[in-house]
């Protein structure tokens, strides 16, 4: 499998948001501006590949100084060690935020330290990252990363333009418009999900037909 | 025996590095992150109070106290901030204070800002974190209409006003969003209610000391 089949599975084959079903808390929360969502996307994308990175690297650095059985027992812990990788980035990533992008850290506020929970990255980690080579790791995460974003966008564009009237903050259909408001609530969000995930079945339907 | 020791020390290696890690990009953006809390902290105390030359931030002390209810040390809590029209501090064009209360999800912060005689001149909502997409609708701060919520209604209501319009008052809510407009109304009323006694004689602002 080529690198870049490598990434682009993870942006329509295997999306991790229409097709795997994984990490939808995020993304019902914070898919109500476009805004948020390329925010959020791009912090996702970052711990995803860090600890797609680190997982990668500490799997291959006790292949190298362990022996086989001395693998075989730190297998036990590597939940554990996942999570702390996973942990530090996720707070690396939220001081940032606050420290140079306070509009955006305050507009997603806890959904960034609820990234640690969000099961596409343990998900990753565990299913790839721990069973392939560092660079299909890094392919596997940019993959999977811009296939979220770019569901994440999805759901917003309709959201925000559907609740709001505007695009990136942009009004788009006028004066007169009245926003519906349940397209911001939570309800919204599970039916542009669902909506989006019945056209997509419903093209590989007539693909297949 | 052996195994359990092995996997504890890898354990261990692995959350020292991160919490080394950690800690060194804590030192990076803590100043930084103070630095943007007092930014936005200037920048609201600009808008509620724009003719102040200088703004002077009037600190309580308030005892910190330990379980068996010994005073451990005293805090210095800011109780309002006091406006003047120049910069040597002897004319007092009024004051600004925060004033709290729980909305629908969340606590809001609004900053006010009175003149001497007690009339609201500007309000501006620190911060919120109510549903995403409504909660946004109160710091609207465009030029009031009399038909939508807007910050700038708050100018020159007395107390008894300040009520939202289902309450019997003369603040116009937010569609959709009664309690989170509630909230910040009644916030305001409250913490206005206390600072008028704090300013009793309003042509000799020098009571407060």
């Amino acid at each position: 499998m080529s690198l870049l089949s490598e990434v682009i599975k993870g942006i329509y084959k295997e999306n991790p948001v229409f097709r795997l079903a994984l990490g939808l808390c995020p993304v019902l929360a914070v898919s109500t501006s476009i805004f948020n969502a390329i925010g959020m996307g791009a912090a996702t994308t970052f711990v995803l590949l860090s600890s797609n990175i680190i997982v990668s690297l500490l799997i291959l650095l006790f292949s190298k100084i362990l022996s086989e059985q001395g693998q075989k027992s730190i297998n036990k812990i590597r939940i554990p060690m996942f999570i702390v990788v996973i942990a530090s980035f996720v707070t690396i990533v939220e001081m940032v935020m606050s420290a140079y992008f306070p509009a955006l850290s305050e507009s997603l506020g806890i959904f960034i330290p609820l990234i640690v929970v969000n099961c596409i990255i343990l998900g990753r980690a565990e299913g790839f990252a721990s069973k392939n080579p560092l660079i299909p790791s890094i392919a596997d995460a940019i993959g999977m990363g811009i296939g979220f974003t770019l569901a994440l966008v999805a759901i917003a564009f309709a959201r925000e333009l559907l609740g709001s009237g505007e695009l990136l903050g942009i009004n788009i259909l006028g004066a007169n418009f009245k926003p519906v408001l349940l397209m911001i609530l939570p309800p919204g969000a599970f039916l542009v999900i669902g909506l989006y995930l019945a056209l997509l079945n419903w093209l590989d339907l007539r693909k297949k037909a | 025996m052996n195994n359990i020791i092995r996997l504890s020390i890898v354990l261990a290696l692995v959350t020292l590095v991160a919490a080394f890690v950690l800690a060194e990009i804590y030192s990076v953006t803590k100043p930084q992150i103070e630095l943007q809390k007092l930014a936005k902290t200037q920048e609201a105390l600009n808008i509620v109070l724009p003719d102040a030359e200088q703004i002077i931030p009037k600190t309580n002390k308030v005892p910190v106290k330990d379980s068996e209810g010994k005073t451990l040390y005293e805090k210095d809590v800011i109780a309002y901030y006091t406006a003047y029209s120049d910069a040597d501090t002897t004319d007092i064009i009024g004051y600004a204070f925060k004033a709290e209360g729980n909305g629908y999800s969340s606590v809001i912060e609004t900053m006010v800002g009175i003149d001497t005689t007690g009339l609201i001149k500007n309000i501006k909502i620190v911060s919120q974190k109510e549903t995403p997409g409504l909660g946004d609708l109160s710091e609207n701060d465009e030029p009031f209409t009399g038909k939508k919520w807007s910050t700038q209604q708050f100018r020159d209501k007395t107390l008894e006003a300040l009520k939202v319009d289902k309450d019997g008052g003369e603040i116009v809510s937010i569609t959709g969003a009664t309690i989170t407009s509630r909230t910040i109304t009644n916030s305001i009323r409250d913490e206005l209610k206390g600072m008028l006694t704090k300013i009793k004689e309003p042509n000799k602002p020098d009571m407060e000391n």
